[in-house]
């Protein structure tokens, strides 16, 4: 891809940042809801005595 | 007694501890008689080196546990770490005192340490920030350690005053610690063209302050793994029944902090357009760095944290240390003058290696020294439920 003015690159740049940022937002979701899904678990099971 | 206390003293590991510190005086004698061309492989083209690279850089990341361990304490509130604070700081005083330390063997002239702040301040350099952010989170660590050193002299009034400070040195520490792992970081925005594009970046503060808290949290749990074996008899049960609640909530923290570091990491590269770079030699070693030592210890923190795999966490905190010190060698040495060639390039010197392993035992031999007789891993019987 050729940029012949510098407002070129800073939209092409931008535009993917914004996509990657949409991403990483779905991405900690992600990793959170998978890291904490035990903890539910864990408080979900009955005592066992 | 004598012959007991010799006896003990002459195991394997103070045995070659003796020999490094040994080596490390005569090629100290060497730097500071003979002058840097003597012990050091470092040109024009090349004026920092492994003492930079290592020594400084990878110090002061490592020793970013102190204000992550503190910070969430004592500002968040999480006093199931309380345990943790103790070992962090004093690791961090350690790990900027021997930074401090460190610089003397490349600036020379240790008398002259107090000019650049004193004497002859260049307040336009970014140089003078970190010295004095160094400078001033040097002394709020050696202030934040003292209360442990004064309940071993048993000097309680002192201990008691600048307990009451705790909270005011915390966040004082905070943000020394926010400027100055930035600032190290900044220093090497002033070489766009030596510095390779794939790790020179306008967003290079942040990715040194981002990955400082991965660094600090995995070097509390890798220390702490290390300590663990030789010093169980000095911790006592809040210390021990704490411990695994330590790693795992670190583990969680350094996962997301991992995360948050990978995704600034992918930002800078669109920022600039750089993906091309990928498809290189130089790109191969960029993804090794990348996703071998950024995402996989994410995952893999996760991992562990989720299956409460207290092995799994500990392996990752290794990994992360060695990612993130070798980060700070690509940005100071490998990936610095990619442009030159190859005979121009730089590679430390072995009295060069033989001084940072010398300034690492130093920094071991104090840490033990500390660690069998003050309370680090322990409450003083006197300060119980005194925090």
């Amino acid at each position: 891809m050729e940029y012949y003015i510098y407002h070129d690159f800073m939209m092409h740049t931008k535009s993917i940042i914004y996509i990657l940022m949409g991403l990483f937002v779905v991405g900690f979701w992600g990793l959170w809801a998978y890291m904490t899904s035990r903890d539910e678990e864990i408080h979900k099971m009955p005592e066992h005595h | 007694m004598s012959t007991e206390n010799n006896k003990s003293l002459m195991t394997p590991a103070n045995i070659i501890t003796g020999i490094i510190l040994l080596v490390g005086l005569i090629i100290t004698v060497l730097r500071f008689t003979k002058g840097l061309g003597t012990v050091t492989n470092l040109d024009q083209n090349n004026p920092w080196g492994i003492w930079i690279g290592f020594d400084l850089l990878c110090g002061v990341a490592l020793a970013a546990g102190g204000y992550t361990t503190s910070s969430a304490c004592y500002i968040f509130g999480l006093k199931r770490y309380h345990s943790a604070v103790r070992p962090a700081i004093l690791t961090a005083f350690l790990g900027y005192a021997l930074v401090v330390f460190a610089l003397h063997y490349d600036v020379g002239r240790p008398y002259r340490l107090v000019y650049p702040l004193f004497v002859q301040p260049g307040t336009t350099s970014l140089l003078f920030e970190v010295g004095l952010c160094v400078f001033l989170y040097v002394t709020v660590l050696a202030i934040e350690f003292s209360p442990a050193m004064f309940e071993w002299l048993g000097m309680k009034t002192l201990r008691n005053k600048i307990h009451k400070l705790t909270l005011a040195l915390t966040v004082f520490g905070v943000v020394l610690s926010t400027l100055h792992q930035s600032s190290l970081g900044a220093l090497y925005i002033a070489v766009p063209s030596k510095l390779h594009p794939l790790w020179y970046s306008p967003y290079l503060a942040i990715l040194f302050f981002v990955s400082s808290i991965p660094a600090g949290l995995s070097m509390v749990i890798f220390e702490g793994t290390l300590a663990h074996k030789p010093f169980h008899h000095m911790m006592d049960k809040t210390h021990l029944d704490e411990h695994e609640g330590v790693i795992l909530g670190f583990a969680r923290g350094a996962s997301i902090a991992l995360a948050a570091y990978f995704c600034v990491k992918l930002v800078a590269l669109a920022a600039d357009n750089n993906w091309h770079y990928l498809a290189t030699g130089w790109g191969a070693w960029y993804l090794v760095e990348v996703l071998g030592f950024v995402a996989l210890p994410s995952l893999l923190y996760a991992i562990g944290s989720r299956e409460k795999n207290i092995k799994l966490i500990k392996w990752t905190a290794a990994l992360t240390v060695f990612g993130i010190i070798l980060n700070r060698f690509n940005v100071s040495m490998v990936a610095f003058n990619y442009n030159l060639p190859a005979d121009q390039r730089y590679f430390p010197s072995l009295m060069e290696i033989g001084i940072s392993i010398f300034v690492v035992t130093l920094g071991v031999t104090i840490y033990r020294f500390i660690v069998s007789r003050m309370p680090i891993f322990f409450e003083h019987p006197e300060y119980k439920d005194a925090h």
